[in-house]
């Protein structure tokens, strides 16, 4: 009798299975149930999706190409769509209302004697219970509760950009919503009042989601118990301890990693990085590859390019860790600062082959915020150094479209330009929709 | 005597306006109609987005993955023609990634369990009173299975669904969901005997 006729006879598989591995499969198989509907996922896919036409086709190209086009692409979107409908343009909260003060600040702690109430950037109300420590951060660096208990007011923010508040080991991820962050002890707890939030560990993996009237606390969480889904990662081995040879040691990160163990290579490089010698310098810039790469944490692996580049400034992976961070900036919505980046790349690297698609980068991102002529600057350096043949049309488009924004004359001449040297390019459709430009 | 089905294909001439319908949407997406594009998102991604759990793959990850798919998708849009539902024709396409992307995924783990001389999971002591040791335990089985096999079991045992609803989500035969369903538990049984050795 074949499992689809006992099936038909409506008998389950394993159903009477003595033997207890099948009984515990079945078991297991009855326990588990399909995920909920995943709201947050939803939302920061469409982040990344809301306009495919902009998107680039994946290649052999540098991922800083799709990363920045993406996220100009969707940022591009949203201000259209805002002016649609007639919304105020610029993205996050609203702007200040008159008199009112500025959002706090910086990167020191700000402690309350009392209860003392807070606005922080992006639109955020932080309220302090008393004796309460908060760092404020600032418009790219998310606020952290170091002491305490804390009420954040988080109000909706634009797609794709989550907002999170860093608590000890934790990142407590909000999409528009109301909270209390507490830190005691090294024991954190975050109670939900409305809106869903989602508790990560510092690698990003998220260990709890919570709805309104919903607490989670570290010290409950801490003992060591399987993550909460119906299927667990590949069993890894025991991590093996550092060979006394660093050579040795690299060879084994090398092998962890190719062989899908990221989180041990990581290990191995950390104890590289810690031993210093002449291989922690390139340990630690795979630390933050690994980071970005292999365990989808792009905060995590700025942060460790940061600490690269502050440990060897004139390293020799130098202008390699800049590309990686103006290539992840964009991705955590800090698209101000990987324009900062990119020029400050250009500055420090005059004869890098990869100057021109840097230069090409931040005409986008300057274009995507509003500034055409420093977008018109950038271009046009990016047409002064080595392109490849879609940043060159990028570049070219680039140009027309700023200059026919400014109103300028020499607009119908670029466009002319752009036709010529692209007739089958990447905006041949796009470009005759521009303002002041005429048809072939 | 059994037919083989290719499900999802609408019969001519019936469902006609669902099917202008599905057109028209496509239609206006190509368009850049950004409206129509979320309609065929937000009618699509759950789908997507279980498909790509049910093999494994999850969080940040699995948000990547859906990601390229819808990307995918957009791209391909053109060569929709129409013959099959629109759901069915994102579904191949979805799975057709899927799986490309567990591959690589269950090569790399294949390799370091064979590096490792790794035994085959075996059977939690403690199954009976513990839950977290039995969906390790589920969780280290379905790592062994084949994408395809994983699939079809895993939305067959665990979400419940009809063997014509895995073909539409598959893409494939109605018969080839039940050798794979079948196949899937043979292998399951297997390793399950031998972890108890």
């Amino acid at each position: 009798v074949s499992g689809r006729d006992r099936h038909a006879e409506g008998e389950r598989w394993l159903d009477g299975a003595t033997a207890p591995g099948q009984q515990a499969l079945r078991q297991a198989l009855d326990d588990a149930a399909p995920p909920p509907e995943d709201e947050l996922a939803r939302q920061r896919v469409w982040a990344g999706v809301q306009a495919p036409w902009s998107a680039r086709r994946a290649g052999p190209r540098w991922p800083l190409v799709a990363a920045v086009s993406a996220a100009v692409a969707a940022t591009l979107a949203i201000v259209a769509t805002r002016a649609l409908d007639r919304g105020p343009l610029a993205e996050g909260p609203p702007a200040l209302a008159r008199g009112e003060p500025p959002p706090m600040t910086g990167q020191g702690p700000v402690t309350a004697e009392r209860a003392a109430r807070h606005r922080l950037a992006r639109g955020v109300d932080a309220e302090l219970a008393p004796r309460a420590a908060l760092v404020p951060g600032d418009a790219e660096t998310p606020p952290e509760v170091t002491r305490g208990r804390v009420r954040f007011s988080v109000p909706h923010q634009a797609p794709g950009r989550r907002y999170h508040v860093r608590a000890g080991a934790y990142r407590v991820v909000v999409l528009g919503t109301e909270f209390d962050v507490s830190v005691e002890g090294g024991a954190v707890s975050v109670t939900v009042a409305s809106g869903v939030v989602q508790i990560e560990d510092a690698s990003g993996r998220r260990l709890e989601r919570l709805a309104p009237g919903e607490s989670w606390s570290s010290s409950a969480a801490a003992p060591a118990e399987p993550a909460p889904v119906p299927v667990t990662p590949a069993v890894r081995p025991p991590p093996a301890p550092v060979p006394a040879d660093a050579a040795e040691a690299l060879a084994a990160a090398r092998s962890a990693r190719n062989g899908g163990d990221p989180r041990r290579a990581l290990g191995l490089y950390q104890r590289l990085v810690k031993a210093g010698g002449p291989l922690a310098e390139s340990a630690l810039f795979e630390m933050a590859t690994i980071e970005h790469e292999d365990l989808h944490d792009p905060a995590r692996a700025l942060a460790t390019w940061q600490r690269y580049r502050d440990r060897y400034p004139r390293g020799v992976l130098r202008a390699e860790a800049d590309l990686s961070v103006i290539e992840v900036l964009p991705r955590l919505g800090q698209e101000a600062r990987a324009l900062a980046e990119a020029r400050d790349f250009l500055r420090r690297h005059p004869r890098n082959e990869r100057r021109g698609e840097v230069a090409r980068v931040g005409g986008d991102l300057a274009r995507m915020r509003g500034d055409c002529r420093a977008a018109l600057e950038l271009y046009e350096a990016a047409g002064s150094g080595p392109l490849s043949l879609d940043d060159a049309d990028d570049a070219a488009f680039g140009r027309a479209a700023c200059l026919a924004a400014l109103g300028e004359v020499g607009a119908a001449q670029a466009a002319r330009q752009y036709r010529e040297r692209f007739p089958r390019g990447r905006h041949a459709a796009e470009i005759g929709r521009l303002p002041m430009i005429p048809p072939p | 005597m059994l037919s083989i089905v290719r499900t999802g294909s609408p019969a001519p001439g019936t469902d006609e306006p669902a099917a202008a319908a599905e057109r028209e949407l496509v239609r206006r997406c190509l368009a850049r109609d950004a409206a129509a594009w979320r309609t065929l998102y937000e009618r699509h991604f759950q789908r997507v987005l279980r498909l790509v759990q049910a093999l494994g793959i999850r969080d940040g990850e699995a948000d990547d993955l859906c990601q390229e798919i819808f990307v995918i998708v957009y791209r391909h849009l053109r060569s929709f023609r129409g013959e099959a539902r629109l759901s069915t024709w994102i579904h191949r396409l979805a799975t057709r990634e899927a799986f490309r992307h567990a591959r690589r995924g269950r090569m790399r783990r294949a390799l370091v369990q064979l590096l490792a001389r790794e035994r085959p999971p075996s059977v939690p002591r403690e199954w009976a009173e513990n839950e977290a040791a039995r969906r390790q335990y589920l969780g280290q089985l379905l790592e062994r299975l084949p994408p395809e096999r994983r699939l079809a079991l895993v939305l067959f045992e665990i979400d419940g669904r009809s063997v014509a609803e895995i073909a539409e989500i598959c893409g494939c035969a109605v018969n080839t969901v039940w050798t794979r369903i079948h196949r899937a538990r043979v292998q399951l049984e297997q390793i399950a005997k031998e972890g108890q050795g």
